[in-house]
């Protein structure tokens, strides 16, 4: 049960709080959760936007996993997503032979043993223990923000149905809250479009974060830093720009932590506030 | 992998298409490559199964770089990561968290040796 939690880029700059409330959550399922010391960016959407050699820098965080002795649990999509990637493109012995000349370089190696899950890859695993902690079922309405990357291309994911997925709505049932469906529930987040135009970027997170109130929700739940860094982060652009699109941002873990009966603080909610209207 | 037969089937699932970026007959055609969400739903609903994920990145390296994406790519070869870190051990004693090592920027330079912001 002993496991590295990736934070990548976003979880480890801006949301802390997503990193405690898993914490918290895992260790309540018998996890034990190591720090990732020297821990690099997967590449992103970045660099494998300019040059192949992306990979060489995830590979470089799967090899000190394995350097470890430990499979990794990852927060965000795109960071699963590249990681698993790198895995499997790692079946080619070739480019196998290639990366770890690289990593050679700085004193690692890597021989494809490192597994790479999702946090709702592992919570899914767990849907037993989930239940048997739940000691206050929740009294809340909310939305899901289904993760893109966790569940495609499918061919890397290789967990759920890549247009429809489930595990979200199966873990969340186990809180006791109740699962609003809305119009919009499938469709990606567009926070990534902020990149390159903040307005559709905003319009993409206003016209969701509309949808979902209007079913009636109360809160949004997200399982990766950059969708909360388009609801939560930019929650006030885009309330000027749709006053209907208010709606606050829980991490997967914090609704679950407080189904288990856990506190504000080690849910990391006494410096992030969230107000369930 | 299969071939493009600009069936459009990528274009029917992009929530950039959607939100109105232009897009020719299938979401390679598309002149602005940087536009997109990352949710690859163009692959699940593609057909005849053409690479886009790889087909994407490679018109991108042959395109010019949006700003946003270079301060990006210039943080991960600086930093290792993909924006500033400078305040996040302050953060993380905040939050009761303890300080992670980060890694080592010769580090990063020795992986992506080849990687140049022109």
């Amino acid at each position: 049960m002993e496991r590295l939690l990736y934070l990548g880029c976003m979880v480890y700059n801006r949301f802390p709080d997503y990193e405690l409330s898993a914490k918290a959550v895992l260790s309540k399922l018998g996890f034990k959760l190591r720090d990732f010391h020297e821990f690099a960016c997967c590449s992103s959407t970045f660099i494998p936007s300019v040059s192949e050699a992306w990979i060489y820098l995830s590979a470089y965080n799967l090899a000190l996993a394995e350097r470890r002795g430990l499979d990794i649990i990852s927060l965000c999509g795109t960071c699963t997503s590249m990681l698993k990637r790198t895995n499997l493109m790692l079946k080619d012995e070739k480019l196998k032979e290639e990366v770890n000349s690289r990593l050679a370089g700085v004193g690692l190696s890597y021989s494809g043993k490192v597994r790479v899950s999702h946090l709702l890859e592992v919570l899914k695993e767990n849907e037993d223990k989930i239940r048997a902690h739940v000691a206050k079922p929740l009294k809340l309405r909310v939305a899901l923000q289904h993760p893109c990357n966790v569940f495609r291309p499918s061919e890397v994911a290789r967990f759920d149905d890549p247009f429809k997925p489930k595990a979200m709505r199966e873990i969340v049932a186990l809180t006791g809250a109740e699962i609003v469906d809305y119009a919009q529930e499938y469709e990606c987040c567009g926070s990534t479009l902020l990149l390159t135009s903040k307005a559709l970027g905003l319009g993409a997170g206003a016209s969701k974060l509309a949808s979902a109130r209007e079913a009636g929700a109360q809160a949004i739940v997200v399982s990766c830093g950059n969708c909360a860094y388009l609801f939560d982060r930019h929650q006030e652009e885009i309330k000027k720009q749709e006053p209907k699109a208010e709606l606050p941002t829980l991490f997967l873990p914090q609704l679950l932590g407080l189904a288990f009966g856990l506190s504000k603080e080690e849910l990391g909610l006494d410096i992030r506030r969230v107000e369930l209207g | 992998m299969g071939e493009c037969n600009r069936c459009g089937a990528c274009k029917k699932v992009c929530i950039a298409f959607k939100r109105g970026v232009a897009t020719g007959a299938s979401v390679l055609e598309r002149e602005d490559r940087f536009t997109c969400a990352g949710c690859w739903k163009c692959v699940e609903a593609c057909p005849e199964g053409v690479d886009i994920y790889n087909l994407m990145m490679e018109a991108r390296r042959r395109g010019e770089l949006p700003e946003s994406f270079r301060m990006g790519v210039k943080y991960i070869l600086d930093t290792g990561y993909a924006m500033p870190m400078r305040g996040v051990n302050a953060i993380r004693e905040m939050y009761r968290l303890p300080k992670i090592r980060k890694v080592k920027p010769e580090v990063v330079k020795k992986l992506l040796r080849e990687v140049e912001l022109d």
